[in-house]
């Protein structure tokens, strides 16, 4: 977020190579992207047929929904481990008190936004009031979300109803409603952190909180604001995955929280805070989205593709992060 | 905390009186044993009012021995967490080094003694890639390790193909159940590493600059340290204690199973934090990891005793984590 302009009449070739120079991980992500893609419908045909192509977006939706939350987070200087639970418990409870009755879908949703969102308030006012790291809170609420779930439910359990299945397996002409679903929430969250006065001050907080306390910003309401946010897409992803899975499912969130910090910081957004965009964790998710597609398309083993995840995930990383001053840690 | 146990001047003893004094002192006598030591202190008692026969000797022992492998890979995350990084790549490290352990062993006492080299070694280049990664590279220790852990699963399901390989022999399983002097090997060889560790912390040159480059990195720098090799030592002594840890841990199971580790990252990191380490560095010690694991293995203890539901256990593991932090946190506040 580079505000001053140091060259006013600066050639376009200097304006390119800053611009390049701050968004480095964006474009790697994106490079890696259109590599994948390209080599692997170089070997395999099918990858550029429009179905695989639809097929890459709808599976892009999960991840996408809990990572836009996830940036939320991540930009104000925080980040939030206990979406996967809140994912689990969130598919339980909706299938759960849906089972079957679309009468019942109304307090479905009062049932499972209730939750998320009290979440969010525990996480945001724990971090904000006692002042107590991120990490420790979210892992803290990420273990007692785990435990309430595993008390009541041992198994998938719920039921939904035809037009819950609608959101996931629907079409509107040949793109899937929940790609549509995905792509509002994106401009909404979009438009949220570059055009509004809330947006500017969940940068400021995770530039650094002091200075943006004494700048006027309330930090902690924006730190509620951001873990309520973040909680608010993973109950929405929950709910998605419960339209796919057609019930609730307790292990179904497990490791998604890792997965969606992955993808926020694999193009470029600092998992320190005050850094990145949206277009970034789209670039993330599209990566690990895409990766996944071209290995199913080239044959490769999912052993083979958890080992070449884990090391793309590094190396893209360390693209942009390895010419900054500092030591790492 | 040592500076909360300060007795109050003299002129205001005078003033608040004789009764006022012997209280104060009995509060800074409180004040002067950190808090996890009372917490254990609570929760034996408990123990012991439930049930007085879970503290005989022989059961102890038996509850000791089985925690000895989480608390040796707790050992290892402290440094990493000291410097002021993350290790989550322990829990895939745990279940790579007991295939291989399991697959290399094959069941044969001489091949023993090569496995523990390989297993080391092994661990000692997954150490060693995470620390130039994070040094080098810069990525951030949460990412790399993240990066790894997804890395060295797949790892392990390659090296198995998913399924129970190979087995230890019996020689090398008589590792778990012998005793000396009526005492497991396991519990002898923590104590040992206990120790170890602690002077290592405390006493030499090279582990006490780990704490000093938890605390400030660019001090430490200005000072001469070479603060890149210290965190790569950490993350090397991390993945090596993991591997040491799987391999106790092995001296129990008979052959791979691939849920083998899973999670086991969080709780090292638990472990760590509730003895009174803070996360980001700086703070802590052996010490204070071990008696996280003994808070966490007395708490669970406790609850397994009163019938406590095992999926409620991950409740409370959040909510100790939680007042564990806190209560650290006023501790800090107040020495300053």
């Amino acid at each position: 977020m580079r505000t001053e302009n140091l060259t006013p009449n600066g050639s376009l070739w200097f304006k390119i190579k800053r611009w390049l120079g701050n968004n480095t991980g964006v474009v790697t992500a994106y490079l890696i992207v259109l590599a994948t893609f390209l080599t692997s419908g170089g070997i395999s045909r099918d990858v550029f047929k429009l179905t695989n192509i639809i097929t890459i977006l709808h599976h892009m939706v999960s991840l996408g929904l809990v990572s836009i939350g996830q940036t939320f987070c991540i930009l104000s200087g925080s980040f939030d481990l206990s979406v996967g639970s809140v994912i689990s418990l969130t598919t339980l409870l909706f299938a759960g008190t849906v089972f079957g009755r679309s009468e019942m879908i109304l307090q479905a949703l009062a049932l499972v936004f209730g939750v998320g969102l009290f979440t969010g308030l525990v996480n945001g006012l724990t971090i904000a009031k006692a002042r107590i790291n991120p990490f420790i809170t979210t892992l803290a609420t990420m273990l007692v979300g785990q435990g309430a779930t595993l008390m009541y439910y041992y198994g998938p359990y719920g039921n939904i109803t035809p037009g819950i299945k609608y959101l996931g397996y629907g079409m509107v002409g040949p793109v899937p409603v929940a790609v549509l679903v995905l792509a509002a929430f994106f401009s909404a969250a979009l438009i949220v952190l570059t055009k509004t006065r809330f947006g500017l001050h969940v940068y400021a907080l995770g530039g650094g909180i002091q200075s943006a306390r004494v700048s006027g910003v309330n930090t902690t309401r924006v730190r509620i604001a951001t873990h309520v946010i973040c909680s608010f897409m993973a109950t929405c992803t929950g709910i998605y995955v419960a339209s796919r899975l057609g019930t609730g499912d307790p292990y179904v969130g497990i490791d998604i929280e890792l997965e969606s910090i992955a993808a926020v910081c694999i193009a470029g957004t600092s998992l320190f805070g005050g850094r990145g965009t949206l277009w970034g964790t789209l670039g993330g998710v599209l990566l690990l989205t895409m990766l996944s597609n071209a290995f199913n398309h080239l044959n490769v083993e999912t052993t083979i593709q958890l080992i070449a995840r884990g090391l793309i995930i590094i190396a893209a990383v360390a693209v942009y992060t390895m010419r900054r001053k500092g030591f790492g840690c | 905390m040592a500076a909360n146990g300060n007795a109050p001047k003299p002129e205001a003893d005078e003033v608040r009186g004789k009764v006022t004094r012997t209280e104060n002192r009995a509060l800074a006598v409180v004040k002067k044993v950190p808090l996890p030591w009372w917490a254990l202190i609570v929760l034996v008692g408990a123990t012991a009012a439930v049930s007085p026969y879970i503290l005989m000797p022989s059961n102890l022992i038996h509850l000791v021995r089985q925690g000895v492998p989480g608390a040796i890979l707790a050992l290892g995350e402290t440094f990493v967490i000291l410097a002021g990084g993350f290790d989550l790549s322990i829990a895939s490290t745990v279940s790579l080094i007991a295939a291989v352990a399991s697959g290399e062993m094959a069941g044969k006492v001489g091949n023993i003694f090569p496995t523990v080299a390989l297993s080391l070694s092994i661990a000692a280049a997954i150490g060693l890639i995470n620390g130039l990664a994070v040094t080098k590279l810069k990525v951030p220790s949460f990412l790399t390790t993240l990066g790894m852990m997804i890395a060295l699963q797949g790892a392990a399901l390659v090296y198995t193909g998913g399924m129970p390989v190979g087995g230890f022999p019996e020689e090398f399983r008589a590792l778990g159940v012998g005793r000396l002097l009526g005492v497991p090997y396991l519990i002898w060889i923590l104590v040992i590493v206990i120790v170890l560790s602690q002077i290592f912390l405390k006493k030499t040159a090279l582990g006490r600059s780990i704490l000093s480059v938890g605390g400030n990195d660019l001090a430490c720098h200005l000072m001469g340290i070479r603060v890149n090799r210290v965190r790569i030592l950490t993350f090397v002594l991390s993945s090596v204690f993991a591997a040491v840890g799987t391999l106790l841990m092995v001296t129990t199971f008979r052959v791979w199973d691939s849920s083998m580790g899973k999670g086991m990252h969080f709780e090292a990191i638990t472990m760590v934090i509730v003895g009174g380490a803070a996360l980001g560095g700086g703070r802590g010690s052996a010490v204070t990891t071990i008696l996280g694991w003994l808070v966490m293995t007395m708490l669970f203890t406790f609850l397994n005793l009163v019938g406590f539901p095992e999926a409620g256990r991950f409740i409370v593991e959040g909510v100790i984590i939680l007042l564990a932090v806190a209560a650290n946190r006023e501790a800090l506040m107040r020495v300053q």
